[in-house]
């Protein structure tokens, strides 16, 4: 593995640089912005607003936000999608397909361990092959979220450039339909959230790995049951 | 273009001195033409000049599937205007509605207009055209619809699509649309073809186009979707004169509450002004008196493709969720979501607390062992 020439020995325990600082960085800017995006946008779409004043621009604050949050988070995709291929092992592009990966550390084998059907924890470097499926799948949500958000954003200001951005791809599409399908993505993601917060705090627990600690510094511990 | 024009009429002039419409307000209304039409005002006496001098187009008003909506809206009128007059200069030399002529004195009209004036008249089509079964469901006379729309329209110098109807199948056409409604577009294609998409249309807008035909021989910029630009380039939502309570966010929540006597924007009530595109808040109806906004109600979206099937609930902000019920709405969906991911976690952590700590100490042991 490759990995292995970067590892370090401290104390007794050997620690492997998995996350390099795009990879953090890239993280930490997507859950502000899904965190401002989700928050603003259910705001927009109820609306749970209530200003008293003609004076107030709470809505128009929000939008702003929300459009700010929107280019923020596209922008943090664009820099991830390039570590994808400029990045180390960990943060390739390949990980978000399960394929060439040793048996012993398949999607099924994950999928077992989780299922309480046996197995073992998948002890993995970087991504579990599971976990990789899930980004993969996670990677077409946020597609399809900042691709219909620039295709509502096209009716009003800079349609070239929120065409350009994907707007295109819904053009043939109702613009009631784009917002039901933006609007239950949003969902879709918090929910995906839930997951991946839930299994990062299981696996850290079981492999004690400082599987957490990773996503702050960058170091994971080898335990010597890496698999893969 | 001699025969083009019915020298039968008087002249929009003379007609105007008739009905007591005065100079000025004939100027006042070539003005506000020409900004309709987004036309610089130097524009103005050219349209005079063309409504003065030009002379009537011969026109044929064709209806299929329709409830008249488009007619009601042509022949609104409470006084003589200059609008009406310019109407007027259109020779509708075949409308059912309104045609003084019948049966067989009727279809020889239409058939001596397609016949001796063919590529030189406009053809307006109201209502959709039913392809199912051959077209049987709409017949005039003893031809179909189908086979009516493919000789006038296709004889035409250009035709104008009244109404949703007649631009994309409209009411007939909405799901589960038995009768294999479709618009005029569908229907014939390689037309010359405006579309002027509505529930119903707005006759300042057909008057607009009329002026523009008149004034430059030529139909309006239109859109990918047929649209005049004029008409059809601008969303609702920005133009809406209860905007700015929206980005106040002043919303009505209940229909005649306080914001609903105050005016305030109708976005929660599902008015769906954000998502479509016509020129309703400055052009309005009826002579300028009013539009759905302005008199309280939401926008429903009739000038939107499909709106019957897309737009609805119109008292909704979101469409429903294909293949749940009409009470699911996307955000208890959305909900059921989120909780089942949770509740995925929750269930999956005591799972773990109740039998997988067996193996976690077995592992941590072995590690240790080892």
């Amino acid at each position: 593995m490759s990995a292995n020439t970067m590892n370090e020995k401290i104390g007794s325990q050997r620690r492997v640089y998995v996350w390099e600082f795009p990879v953090r960085l890239t993280h930490w800017v997507n859950v502000a912005a899904i965190t401002a995006l989700s928050v603003t946008g259910f705001m927009i779409g109820g609306p749970h607003v209530h200003s008293v004043h003609t004076e107030d621009f709470a809505m128009g604050m929000l939008r702003f936000i929300h459009l700010l949050a929107g280019y923020v988070f596209v922008a943090s995709l664009l820099v991830r999608l390039y570590w994808a291929f400029a990045g180390n092992d960990f943060a390739s592009w390949r990980h978000l397909f399960p394929f060439g990966r040793p048996k012993a550390c398949s999607v099924s084998e994950n999928l077992k361990y989780y299922l309480f059907m046996g197995g073992q924890p998948p002890f993995a470097v970087g991504h579990t092959a599971l976990g990789g499926v899930f980004y993969c799948v996670i990677c077409v949500v946020y597609i399809v979220m900042f691709t219909t958000g620039f295709a509502l954003h096209q009716q009003s200001i800079y349609p070239a450039f929120a065409k350009f951005m994907g707007g295109w791809m819904w053009c043939s599409l109702p613009l009631q339909t784009v917002k039901l399908v933006h609007h239950v993505s949003m969902y879709a993601i918090i929910g995906a959230v839930v997951m991946h917060i839930y299994i990062a705090m299981y696996l850290d627990r079981a492999e004690k790995n400082s599987l957490i600690g990773s996503i702050f510094d960058g170091y994971k511990i080898l335990t010597g049951r890496e698999r893969c | 273009m001699g025969e083009f024009f019915d020298l039968k009429y008087e002249s929009a002039v003379d007609r105007m001195a008739r009905e007591g419409v005065s100079r000025r307000d004939f100027m006042k209304f070539c003005t506000a033409m020409a900004a309709a039409l987004a036309l610089p005002a130097s524009m103005a006496p050219k349209i005079a000049e063309a409504i003065e001098t030009r002379k009537k187009p011969v026109v044929v008003w064709l209806e299929f599937q329709d409830c008249c909506g488009n007619t009601e809206s042509f022949l609104r009128a409470s006084k003589p205007t200059v609008a009406e007059i310019v109407l007027d200069v259109l020779s509708v030399d075949y409308h059912e509605t309104i045609m003084a002529a019948a049966g067989h004195q009727a279809h020889a009209a239409l058939d001596g207009v397609v016949k001796n004036l063919k590529g030189q008249y406009i053809a307006i089509v109201e209502g959709s055209i039913p392809m199912k079964d051959g077209g049987v469901y709409c017949c005039i006379g003893g031809r179909s619809a189908i086979d009516i729309a493919k000789t006038v329209c296709g004889n035409a110098l250009a035709t104008i699509a009244v109404g949703n109807c007649a631009w994309d199948g409209g009411l007939p056409a909405a799901a589960p649309n038995p009768t294999g409604a479709v618009g005029v577009g569908a229907a014939v294609p390689g037309i010359t073809l405006l579309n002027l998409p509505g529930c119903p249309m707005n006759a300042e807008n057909l008057t607009a186009v009329v002026v523009h035909f008149l004034t430059f021989g030529t139909l309006p910029a239109c859109d990918s979707k047929g649209r005049p630009l004029f008409a059809y380039g601008k969303r609702i939502h920005d133009n809406c004169e209860r905007r700015a309570h929206f980005d106040a966010g002043q919303f009505v929540r209940s229909w005649g509450d306080d914001g609903h006597r105050k005016g305030w924007c109708l976005y929660e009530m599902g008015c769906k002004g954000p998502s479509t595109f016509a020129n309703c808040p400055t052009m309005r109806f009826n002579e300028k008196t009013s539009w759905p906004v302005q008199a309280g109600h939401g926008c429903i979206g009739c000038a939107s493709d499909n709106f019957w099937d897309t737009a609805t609930p119109f008292y909704r902000r979101l469409p429903n969720v294909p293949g749940f019920g009409a009470d699911a709405t996307a955000d208890k969906i959305g909900v059921g979501v989120v909780g089942a991911a949770a509740g995925a976690a929750i269930a999956h952590g005591i799972g773990r607390l109740m039998s997988g700590k067996k193996d976690e100490e077995t592992s941590t042991n072995r590690r240790e062992e080892g």
